[in-house]
């Protein structure tokens, strides 16, 4: 993947975080601009359009989920979230406010960076809707409804498909348990994690995931899952 | 019952006021007083008699010796109508009747008119004193209904349980004439301290007895306790001694259980109240606990971030970087810890302050000295920012702790460079008056606005701002605030000449014994 062209967006009060991003991100070729506070990130945002925003939730002058909104009205440009807050529910908020991925501080560069790279894929294989589904050892196809596991075949039931396909398509990026309720049971259901805790148990059982320690489905307590990104 | 609340003494008891004159004359008096009246009353009509004479014939002047009787008989009741009917015949027989001078009982006439006076007085008597108990008794319910509507409204307007106590016992003392005393619950099973109240060991016990059983109980010394018996548990115990040793009437029974309900309602309201007030606080302080913890957690974590951020890229993408780049995020490794370190400081200082174990050590200081370390520290973490000095040249030594005022100045210095241009220099003044150092440290930046001038030093005023401030700020300004307190002076903030802010110290130059 030619990352040159690639253009992020810093969105954060504290100098020094903002100094080394962009160290690290442009070694990694990417293009960086910055912003120090929510209005001046919006602007940022509208004279020079980046493929990715990453977001603190702290700002001096605007709440970040108030930057994350206006941002969401105008693009759906993929935003990670970072910040020191690491309390569920602001998580689940800001997923569930359009964010694509969160990213708690403190952070490593290496871990920043391959989230970077699956918001970034998951958000450009979104775009073009493929008909055969790649994750490390697990392929999906999606028109014949076919899933192999490191080159076995496994047999699942329609709910089952859907949410390994969900989880699959958004690779790297953590779903939350309401936003997979939503997206395959309807509205109605937006609350019933428990029911998707058992769907995602079978699922694992097929697939032979240990939830322990998963090679497909990781937990994120809390706030949802996350199908880990072997494409690295 | 919750005994951290109040910690006043759980009983207060009242005594009835003792009545000034001696008791038996007035007691006497008040016996006789009626009699007296009535032979008063045989004396006027005789004497009425003796001047209408010439006029009336003599039958006649039965008629005023009868209107005489009739009035002590309406006023006075039975026996003083019955001496003065007896005592007016007699009047009458000696001094008009035939023969004069004589009480003889000469004719049937002369019974007939006895029999006609006692009669009267017999009959307007009794009819008089029915009347006269009847309303005695209307005035009586009359004053208890005034006294228990005194005693409710009274009563409302308590705020805490010994200002109820204290109300509770006055009415009842004076409404029944009696020592009373009230005792509140310390648990569910005993009453609070009953040791320490005015009530002997076994009336304590009695006392004690009353509200487990919830029971009235007379006890042999006269006290009786009634158990103050509420919707949930019992919330204490209402005990009276009588001054006479008579029980008491079943009127004044009911006065005082109505009184004992009335108070038991007050109480709820205050133990309600009480515990209201007490939830409100817990959740109160579990709210600041909980903001204090994630702003600390912020404070903590922002300069962790980068230093993690920087050092990760170094190792990670070490060999891809240029020296300036790996100079540069070297930097922000050393900067940060130092960040980090003077947050800890301020953590630690802060929390000396408020636990008030903060022991300043006191010693002659030149401020100058203690000035020039301060801006060092400062051109160490913001090297483009400049400091203009401005101290007066005859200023006195300070008695006072250089190193918690140096921490002060840094500080200050260190928030003016956070907020203000590095283009316009910081001014730091120092003057001597007469009794006190007066130091100002103005800056160029945005200023603080009025209304928030004093709630800066407030150490919630930070916490309230959670994440959206920079890291480490604002928590500065409350510690200033302690640390020149502790040091016998103060810190105030005002407008800067332009826009910026000005900030005031002031430390007192003659109160060696201040530190």
């Amino acid at each position: 993947m030619k990352s040159s062209q690639i253009r992020i967006l810093i969105v954060d009060d504290e100098a020094q975080i903002r100094r080394f991003l962009r160290i690290a991100l442009e070694t990694q070729g990417y293009e960086v601009i910055e912003a120090a506070s929510g209005r001046e990130g919006l602007s940022q945002f509208a004279q020079h359009p980046p493929q990715l925003v990453l977001l603190d939730l702290g700002l001096p002058d605007l709440d970040g989920k108030q930057v994350l909104k206006d941002l969401r009205s105008r693009s759906n440009v993929p935003v990670m979230i970072l910040s020191v807050r690491e309390d569920e529910d602001e998580k689940v908020a800001a997923l569930d406010a359009g964010a694509n991925d969160y990213v708690a501080k403190p952070f490593g560069a290496a871990e920043l960076s391959a989230r970077i790279r699956a918001v970034l894929r998951a958000h450009n294989g979104h775009q073009a809707s493929q008909p055969v589904l790649r994750c490390g050892d697990l392929t999906i196809d999606v028109s014949r409804r076919e899933v192999t596991a490191a080159g076995k075949a496994v047999k699942l039931s329609k709910k089952e498909f859907e949410i390994l396909h969900l989880l699959t398509h958004n690779a790297g990026r953590v779903l939350t348990h309401s936003y997979i309720l939503h997206t395959l049971w309807g509205p109605e259901h937006e609350h019933d994690t428990q029911y998707l805790r058992v769907y995602v148990g079978q699922l694992r059982a097929k697939l032979n995931d240990d939830p322990a320690k998963p090679h497909y489905i990781a937990n994120e307590p809390g706030v949802g899952y996350r199908m880990l990104d072997h494409a690295v | 019952m919750n005994s951290e609340i109040n910690t006043a003494p759980p009983h207060i008891s009242t005594e009835p006021e003792s009545t000034a004159a001696p008791h038996w004359a007035a007691h006497f008096l008040s016996r006789v007083w009626p009699y007296l009246v009535a032979i008063s009353a045989v004396v006027a009509s005789t004497a009425l008699s003796n001047a209408l004479d010439i006029w009336l014939s003599v039958g006649s002047l039965t008629l005023i010796y009868l209107t005489g009787v009739l009035i002590v008989a309406m006023r006075l009741g039975l026996g003083p109508s019955l001496l003065c009917g007896v005592l007016s015949y007699a009047a009458y027989s000696y001094s008009f009747s035939l023969p004069l001078h004589t009480l003889h009982l000469a004719s049937s006439q002369d019974w007939l008119d006895l029999g006609a006076f006692m009669v009267a007085a017999m009959i307007t008597g009794t009819l008089a004193s029915q009347v006269r108990s009847q309303l005695s008794v209307i005035r009586e319910t009359a004053r208890q209904n005034h006294q228990l509507y005194d005693f409710t409204r009274g009563i409302a307007s308590a705020i805490n349980r010994e200002k109820l106590a204290e109300l509770v016992c006055q009415h009842v003392s004076a409404t029944l004439n009696c020592n009373t005393i009230m005792l509140f619950a310390g648990g569910a099973d005993h009453l609070e301290s009953t040791a320490s109240s005015a009530l002997a060991k076994a009336d304590a016990h009695a006392a004690e007895h009353c509200f487990t059983t919830r029971d009235t109980l007379h006890a042999e010394s006269g006290w009786s306790f009634v158990p103050l018996a509420g919707s949930k548990q019992t919330l204490g115990v209402l005990g009276i001694k009588l001054s006479t040793p008579h029980a008491l009437s079943q009127n004044l029974t009911y006065l005082l259980l109505a009184m004992r309900d009335q108070a038991v309602i007050a109480l709820e309201r205050i133990n309600l109240a009480a515990h209201m007030e007490q939830t409100q606080l817990l959740k109160e302080t579990e709210r600041l606990r909980e903001a204090l913890l994630s702003s600390v957690s912020h404070d903590l974590r922002t300069p962790l971030a980068s230093i993690i951020g920087a050092a990760t890229t170094l190792r990670d993408l070490g060999s891809e970087l240029r020296d300036s780049q790996r100079h540069d995020l070297l930097d922000t490794v050393i900067d940060e810890s130092s960040r980090l370190n003077r947050f800890v400081q301020n953590l630690l200082d802060m929390t000396r302050i408020g636990y008030g174990a903060l022991k300043p050590r006191a010693a002659w200081v030149d401020l100058r000295e203690v000035v020039g370390p301060a801006i060092r520290s400062l051109s160490n973490a913001y090297p483009e920012h400049r400091v203009t000095l401005d101290i007066s040249d005859a200023l006195p030594q300070v008695w006072t702790d250089a190193v918690l005022l140096e921490r002060v100045f840094f500080n200050l210095l260190d928030n003016a460079a956070k907020y203000a241009p590095a283009s316009k220099p910081i001014t730091l003044t120092i003057r001597a008056e007469a009794r006190q150092a007066i130091i100002t440290i103005e800056d160029h930046g945005p200023g603080i606005p009025p209304a928030q001038r004093e709630q800066v030093f407030d150490m919630f005023h930070r916490v309230q701002r959670g994440d959206t401030s920079p890291a480490g700020t604002g928590m500065g300004l409350a510690i200033c605030r302690g640390l020149m307190l502790a040091l016998g002076g103060n810190i105030v903030v005002q407008a800067g000449a332009t826009t910026g802010t000005r900030m005031i110290l002031t430390l007192p130059l003659t109160a060696a014994e201040s530190v």
